[in-house]
């Protein structure tokens, strides 16, 4: 008799990192996703999946039929989804409040909190490199990410009283082909308007090498906060030179309006995000790379090309 | 006419001292704090002229600075950082163990475009107390004026009179067990003499002060010019610091004031023995 596998759950299912992660477990473990979205029909969930609001009592079902062992919540709306602000706010917030709850209730032993390193705020007075103690400022620039801070806060927080292990993430832009975020986007234009006389640093980490720290903290997870930088830095103009996207230098005053117009598919383009092409926002990730034993197998170069 | 037009290159083994410093992060062109190997090469021959032609910068005890991250204070004047550019330019280029030493720039300087970019591809970042303890953790070194705008902004007659000293630096130097090794300057003050700051004008401005010189702005952009006031430079020997983190204020202010008189006295002896002859006057000898 073949052992009985251990149990997942993984919000944010629809999306392409989460189906890329189905991939990798789905051998070793049942997987059950829970997503507001119906599922694409180029990404596809490996497991049972659930189509569902997080505040919604069909979540507490799932809890109660599953024991999950573990649970990533990677289900956050972000702003470009083009949600309104009362929607995001509902599922980023009391969305994650709500699975919170259920996961302390079922005793669930392993969670993992996608965050995102835009909660540090992209501040021309960031320290250098900013570690996991480091102020979030993102609000005092950045209304609209008011959610994705209150989410790390409400995950924070959680960690602090769960029994189990709460690991939150603070990852770069993650880049992939199967990423849809609005860097990886934005990096597949072939041409991209950029903040004249600015050309900051920018840190970004591969999908696969997401998905792997996924997998080495099932293996030995490890509570606390950690940040996912990527394998190094490179200058904004180097990765547009590399990906051969040509740059358009726009005046400050103009650049918002601009980037709010490009015509992507199913996606806006957040003003907010001009502030991130401005000034450094670079993370340290020597915390999880100690602790977990980690080390990053794409380069900066190789993900950039792989995208 | 034999016109012969100054020499801009920099010879190839200090391009390639410098572009060796980016070897371990190859296959990228840029460190992780920023810096750019191929802006730093394009500007270094334009540096170059203004250390071997203009300012004709002399470096004493340049060759017997310490390996590895240090703390370098120097005194500060002249009202434009050329001071700065100099230090940093001797420790990058003119050293036989050379590195690129992070001088500090204001936290406004990354709000201004092209200038905050072009400063950190320089290699230069905001003097946060926090960055400094990272870059010499990371074996980097800094340079830090103590002195700040005061001591950059000082009048003429105020020139070589070292301004107060707070106790950042040593602090900086305990927490991360890094020696301080100061720099005395003599000439940089006399590159931009100024008689008097515009005070009006520099809170019009929100600048920390508005030099009035012999030149500017009486002859327009061409009195930004500075004068070719000959540049010496002496590394003092290393100070590693003795004291503990748990060492109280006033044990540190004294042993900081200790490193200020000890530089003061160098200074007025460098001063001394250059004479009033600022175009070609030697401050410093190797003895």
């Amino acid at each position: 008799m073949t052992p009985k596998k251990k149990k997942i759950l993984i919000t944010g299912a629809c999306g392409g990192l989460a189906c890329e992660l189905s991939k990798v477990l789905c051998d070793d473990y049942e997987l059950v996703g829970i997503d507001p979205r119906s599922e694409k029909s180029d990404t596809k969930f490996i497991g049972e999946l659930h189509q569902s609001h997080y505040r919604s009592r069909k979540v507490d079902e799932v809890f109660r039929k599953h024991h999950f062992d573990a649970f990533f919540h990677l289900g956050r709306v972000p702003v470009t989804s083009g949600v309104g602000r009362n929607a995001r706010y509902s599922e980023n917030v009391l969305g994650t409040k709500h699975l919170l709850d259920l996961s302390s209730r079922h005793e669930i032993p392993t969670l993992v909190v996608m965050s995102t390193f835009h909660v540090y705020g992209a501040h021309p007075h960031n320290p250098l490199y900013l570690h996991e103690d480091d102020s979030l400022r993102a609000t005092q620039r950045i209304p609209e990410l008011s959610d994705a801070m209150e989410l790390d806060h409400l995950a924070t927080e959680f960690g602090l009283t769960h029994k189990g292990e709460t690991i939150i993430l603070r990852p770069t832009n993650v880049i992939g082909r199967k990423i849809s975020n609005v860097v990886s986007q934005l990096l597949r234009m072939p041409w991209l308007p950029t903040p004249l006389g600015y050309d900051p640093p920018l840190q970004m980490l591969h999908q696969s090498d997401l998905i792997r720290a996924f997998t080495e903290i099932l293996k030995n997870p490890q509570k606390g906060t950690y940040n996912l930088a990527g394998p190094g830095s490179v200058p904004l103009s180097e990765i547009l030179k590399l990906k051969k996207i040509q740059k358009i230098p726009v005046p400050d005053f103009l650049i918002k309006s601009l980037l709010s117009q490009i015509p992507a598919k199913s996606f806006k383009v957040p003003t907010y995000m001009v502030d991130y092409f401005k000034f450094p926002t670079l993370m340290d990730n020597s915390k999880f790379k100690e602790i977990y034993n980690f080390e990053y197998e794409h380069s900066l170069v190789a993900s950039l090309e792989n995208l | 006419m034999n016109l012969q037009l100054p020499q801009l290159g920099v010879s190839k083994e200090e391009s390639a001292k410098i572009a060796d410093l980016f070897a371990p992060y190859a296959p990228l062109s840029h460190d992780p704090w920023g810096a750019s190997r191929d802006t730093l090469l394009k500007v270094a021959p334009f540096v170059n002229f203004l250390y071997e032609k203009y300012f004709r910068v002399s470096a004493v005890g340049l060759d017997e600075v310490p390996e590895g991250p240090a703390i370098f204070i120097a005194n500060h004047g002249g009202q434009i950082p050329i001071d700065g550019l100099m230090v940093v330019y001797a420790l990058l280029a003119k050293a036989q163990k050379n590195r690129l030493t992070r001088a500090m720039v204001e936290r406004w300087v990354p709000t201004l475009p092209f200038i905050g970019s072009f400063f950190m591809k320089l290699g230069q970042i905001v003097g946060e107390q926090k960055n400094c303890l990272q870059l010499l953790k990371n074996k980097q070194s800094v340079l830090v004026f103590p002195e700040g705008v005061k001591g950059s902004g000082k009048t003429i007659e105020h020139r070589y009179q070292l301004q107060a000293f707070p106790s950042g630096f040593y602090r900086l130097a305990i927490e991360a067990q890094v020696p301080i090794i100061p720099v005395v300057l003599v000439g940089t003050e006399e590159s931009y003499p100024a008689i008097a700051n515009f005070k009006p004008l520099a809170k019009l401005l929100r600048a920390p002060y508005f030099p009035i010189t012999p030149s500017f702005p009486l002859l327009g952009p061409l009195g930004l010019v500075p004068v070719p006031s000959k540049i010496s430079m002496k590394f003092l020997p290393a100070i590693y610091p003795e004291l503990t983190k748990e060492a109280s204020d006033k044990e540190v202010f004294a042993e900081v004031e200790k490193i200020k008189k000890s530089m003061q006295a160098a200074i007025k002896k460098g001063l001394k023995k250059r004479g009033s002859n600022i175009l070609q006057g030697e401050a410093f000898s190797d003895s």
